[in-house]
């Protein structure tokens, strides 16, 4: 299937300072793909090119056959592209249900209470999101993406600050939205959990991006291992071998 | 904020509805500025765009009742001599 989100050899600097230089990402529909890479690689900037929040200097993006360095919000929202920041997304001021509501009521999206089932999260719709755990919190984030409906899910570091069954309950999502035909990017370091629910890997590093492939041939090449993997090397490389033949 | 200015205008011996249409604009546009900042403070920006709302036009929402209010008062003092 051909890639609703192609972002083509993006340059971008911060007060003269670059962040990235040449960076290309691809979203396939019914594809989980993980940008991994370092802290300060470039892989927020990235995503946040393709999801239409900053603009790139140079290179070129494209969201549903329409190619833009800024696009209007309600146009690229409207698209079906949804943005996951590295920080909180949802306000504090209102309940999770209420925003929720507020992202069913502009799409016509999925209904609330279906969705933060789906993550595991209905003892909490009604309270604010400042007295969720951090773990809760991407739970409620990623139950706005599920209301949504959306084509095209980019999730910067969605597993920062949660443990391991937390982890678990969104890679189980993040898989469920692909196989419904979503194209699902998701970035972070946590390199068990990213490489065990990805179909294929970016790797995002010194602002440039290389397509690695499925996990267990990320996992195969030596300079990813060194870079990426460290500790976790062997058990990785054997689980991702295993799981995906 | 503008009960505050109400006060100092008596506290100045000065009225409290007439005031400069210069003050009453500038008035409007600190709540432009402090709604934006509110707006950034609560990092409800990113929510924003995936509803497809610039932040600019919650903004200028934020900042419509002041416009009204500054309007009615300038109106008030020109009918209150």
């Amino acid at each position: 299937m051909s890639a609703i989100l192609i972002v083509d050899s993006v340059v971008k600097s911060y007060d003269g300072k670059p962040a990235l230089n040449g960076a290309s990402l691809r979203a396939v529909p019914g594809e989980l793909r993980a940008l991994v890479g370092a802290n300060g690689s470039g892989k927020s900037t990235l995503l946040k090119i393709g999801a239409g929040v900053i603009a790139p200097d140079s290179g070129a993006v494209q969201f549903a056959g329409r190619a833009y360095q800024t696009m209007l919000r309600k146009d690229i929202a409207g698209l079906g592209m949804f943005y996951v920041p590295d920080r909180n997304l949802l306000s504090n001021a209102w309940s999770v249900r209420v925003q929720l509501e507020m992202i069913r009521e502009q799409f016509n999206g999925r209904d609330p209470e279906e969705a933060i089932e789906a993550v595991g999260l209905s003892h909490r719709i009604d309270e604010c999101p400042d007295r969720l755990s951090p773990g809760e919190r991407r739970q409620a984030e990623v139950a706005a993406a599920l209301v949504r409906r959306p084509r095209c899910v980019l999730a910067d570091e969605p597993y920062r600050g949660i443990g391991p069954k937390e982890a678990e309950n969104l890679t189980r999502v993040f898989r469920g939205l692909a196989a419904s035909g979503v194209a699902v990017v998701v970035s972070g370091h946590e390199m068990p959990e990213l490489l065990a629910a990805a179909d294929r890997v970016t790797w995002c590093t010194g602002g440039r991006t290389q397509e690695m492939g499925p996990p267990y041939a990320a996992a195969r090449s030596p300079q990813f291992r060194l870079e990426c993997l460290g500790a976790y090397s062997a058990p990785v490389a054997q689980f991702t071998a295993s799981s995906r033949g | 904020m503008r009960v505050l200015f109400s006060v100092l205008f008596l506290l100045l011996s000065a009225s409290p509805i007439h005031f400069p249409a210069v003050a009453s604009a500038g008035l409007v546009a600190l709540v432009f500025i402090l709604s934006y900042i509110d707006l950034r403070r609560r990092r409800e920006t990113d929510f924003l765009h995936n509803l497809g709302i610039p932040a600019v036009l919650i903004v200028l929402v934020a900042t419509l009742p002041a416009v009204v209010a500054e309007s009615a008062i300038h109106i008030a003092g020109s009918l209150i001599k």
